[in-house]
């Protein structure tokens, strides 16, 4: 049978395996679908803005604002009810400082490297005289610091904070995350300081050598751990859109670096189609359901609206499971890779369209009308203008995924 | 949703398909692919020297995969060989493919360039023989001494005049030599196809030359000499 045949009859029949998956799990959606997506507020605080990062006058603009858009007004929110969230915020509050607190270090360190790298391209011949501080070497410890030190940590500091809202238990094992981040913060120095050196993998993304990664893998598994135990202690019956994003993100991440890290397994060109799949997968399955884990979170409740369509959401999520993992080889397309395999790439690379646009449509839905928040709240602001970046980034993404 | 176990479980379904299509299958498509016969092992100072290259980045510019379509259409024309197979990587861990060019694709530069005296030149300064050039001068796999102090045996780089100051003469250090001695080495351009292969394809490109003539009859006579 000719390759194009078998991979058009795989694509079809998992496309409606996982369509049937979706319908499986919306059973009984339609009619649930306001309470699916009430989650998150306690009863009788839907109209009710919440800006962790406002002051008072701006919280009288939102509030205002959800006022005149939302015709039923908010009832009180019980006293017990908004007790157990400041104890739920309590218990994250310090793991997810040090998380994101390292994450900003990170950020500068990777932004002064990756100017210089930056600059270096303009101006060769500057500082040419030592081996760490050429532009090989910075490039790759620029590309380092931000995809092991600001992303992971940034993202992992919020879904430690968010996760006990959304389950609506506190952390508990909060130390262990601390403890994990230090080692994660480690891992990532030593990892940094090799690059400098120049011990490399020759990978790209994957440079640091697995003897130093598995100070990553412990690590990630302490902060990871209290997360995924609250999953079993949880307070909620349903488990919100975050909730899914972040805790698929939290199994996929480990078996992803696990895989890409097992010594002497991998060899040439396959070699090279797991780096993509790793690489790509980084992306796809890491940050971006943690990122928007966080804006279906934060974009509803600063405004105090649930979310339009819960059906779209889990259509997103399951279409962006699906097509992500598959995307990789894209970055391979002319390469002596088997044809099929960019074909695979190339094809779930526009499929990413459906979950993008499903995203979109559902944040933009649930934002109309209360456009005007933007104003009043800077949470909004950079949750608004990710949301929107991530759009346009995608879609050209898909687009230039074509040969 | 209810279940965390349907989540994690749906979860971790997505992501084997993907590990499957990506890893499993290349792997056991691969795993047999023996070594082309013309494809020479490394010598130990080429190993060191693609160390050289891994460690300082040469994969953020520089591909290994010249490709007879998608980004490198134009690859035969520029003269960078022709289009890489998986069998060329067999002695590569990891394969060095790279996906940017800031720099030309270097899977055949020992062709192009055989010299090492060019190799040590344009590693010292780039700009000394492609003006313009944004590739980095790597100064630190070199020392720059004064033209009495050079001992026995040390390798003095020829440059192009006015490169350095009068006087003044550069050496280059062992990873310079060794990484000349990897880029030197980067010959791909034996034939991968066997004799029925040579003839299955000058078979379909004559085919392909009639469709282009003639039409609808070519394009079926492809579509029949497919295995």
């Amino acid at each position: 049978m000719n390759p194009t045949g078998l991979l058009l009859a795989t694509f079809v029949l998992s496309l409606v395996g996982l369509f049937a998956f979706i319908w499986s799990l919306r059973r009984g959606l339609f009619a649930e679908e306001a309470s699916g997506a009430r989650t998150i507020f306690s009863s009788g605080e839907v109209g009710l803005p919440e800006e962790p990062a406002g002051d008072a006058r701006q919280h009288r603009e939102l509030q205002s604002l959800a006022n005149a858009a939302n015709s039923a007004m908010p009832r009180q929110v019980s006293a017990e009810e908004l007790r157990a969230r400041q104890a739920a915020d309590r218990s994250s509050a310090f793991p997810a400082f040090v998380l994101i607190a390292c994450a900003v270090v990170w950020l500068v360190v990777a932004s002064a490297a990756g100017l210089l790298a930056s600059v270096k391209l303009h101006m060769p011949d500057l500082l040419t005289d030592q081996a760490w501080l050429s532009f090989g070497r910075v490039r790759t410890l620029h590309l380092n610091a931000v995809a092991y030190g600001w992303a992971p940590l940034g993202l992992l500091g919020i879904a430690i904070w968010t996760l006990p809202r959304l389950l609506k238990t506190p952390l508990r094992g909060g130390r262990l995350a601390v403890v994990g981040a230090l080692l994660w913060n480690a891992g990532l120095v030593a990892g940094l300081g090799g690059i400098a050196i120049g011990i490399n993998t020759g990978m790209e993304w994957l440079e640091i050598p697995w003897q130093v990664g598995l100070l990553f893998a412990v690590g990630g598994m302490l902060i990871g751990l209290p997360m995924a135990f609250m999953l079993q202690r949880r307070q909620v019956h349903h488990l919100y859109v975050s909730v899914w994003y972040t805790g698929a993100a939290l199994f996929w991440f480990p078996t992803l670096y696990i895989v890409a890290k097992i010594p002497g397994i991998h060899f040439g060109v396959e070699q090279a189609t797991m780096n993509w799949w790793f690489g790509h997968n980084v992306l796809g399955l890491f940050y971006t359901p943690l990122s928007l884990a966080s804006i279906y979170y934060f974009l509803p409740k600063v405004i105090g609206r649930p979310v339009r369509s819960y059906n779209l959401s889990l259509l997103g999520f399951w279409t962006l499971a699906f097509f992500y993992g598959q995307v990789g080889a894209h970055h391979l397309i002319g390469g002596p890779v088997p044809e099929w395999l960019i074909t695979l790439s190339i094809v779930q690379s526009v499929m990413m369209i459906i979950p993008v646009v499903a995203f979109s449509l559902n944040q933009h839905l649930t934002l109309k009308g209360h456009f005007g928040a933007l104003r009043h709240s800077p949470t909004l602001r950079f949750i608004f203008f990710g949301a929107v970046m991530y759009t346009f980034a995608s879609v050209q993404g898909s687009f230039e995924a074509l040969r | 949703m209810e279940n965390e176990l349907k989540l994690v479980a749906g979860a971790m379904v997505t992501l084997s398909l993907a590990t499957a299509a990506m890893i499993v299958v290349p792997f056991l498509q691969l795993k047999d692919v023996p070594p082309p016969a013309a494809l020479k092992t490394y010598t130990s100072e080429q190993l060191r020297g693609r160390e050289v290259y891994i460690a300082n980045g040469c994969i953020a510019c520089h591909s290994q995969q010249p490709s007879s379509h998608g980004a490198g259409v134009a690859d035969s024309r520029r003269g960078w060989g022709r289009a890489s197979v998986a069998a060329d990587y067999h002695y590569d861990t990891p394969p060095l493919m790279g996906t940017m060019r800031t720099g030309p694709d270097l899977f055949n530069i020992g062709v192009r360039q055989p010299s090492a005296d060019w190799h040590l030149g344009h590693l010292f300064q780039p700009r000394a023989y492609a003006p313009g050039s944004s590739m980095p001068a790597y100064r630190f796999l070199f020392e720059i001494k004064s033209t009495e102090s050079v001992a026995k045996g040390e390798r003095v780089v020829s440059l192009p005049p006015g490169t350095v100051r009068p006087g003044e003469i550069v050496v280059a250090r062992p990873q310079a030599l060794d990484l000349v001695a990897y880029l030197q080495g980067m010959k791909h351009n034996y034939p991968v196809l066997g004799a029925e292969q040579v003839e299955a394809a000058a078979h379909r490109l004559a085919t392909r030359e009639v469709d282009a003539g003639g039409g609808k009859k070519g394009e079926r006579d492809v579509a029949a000499d497919r295995p």
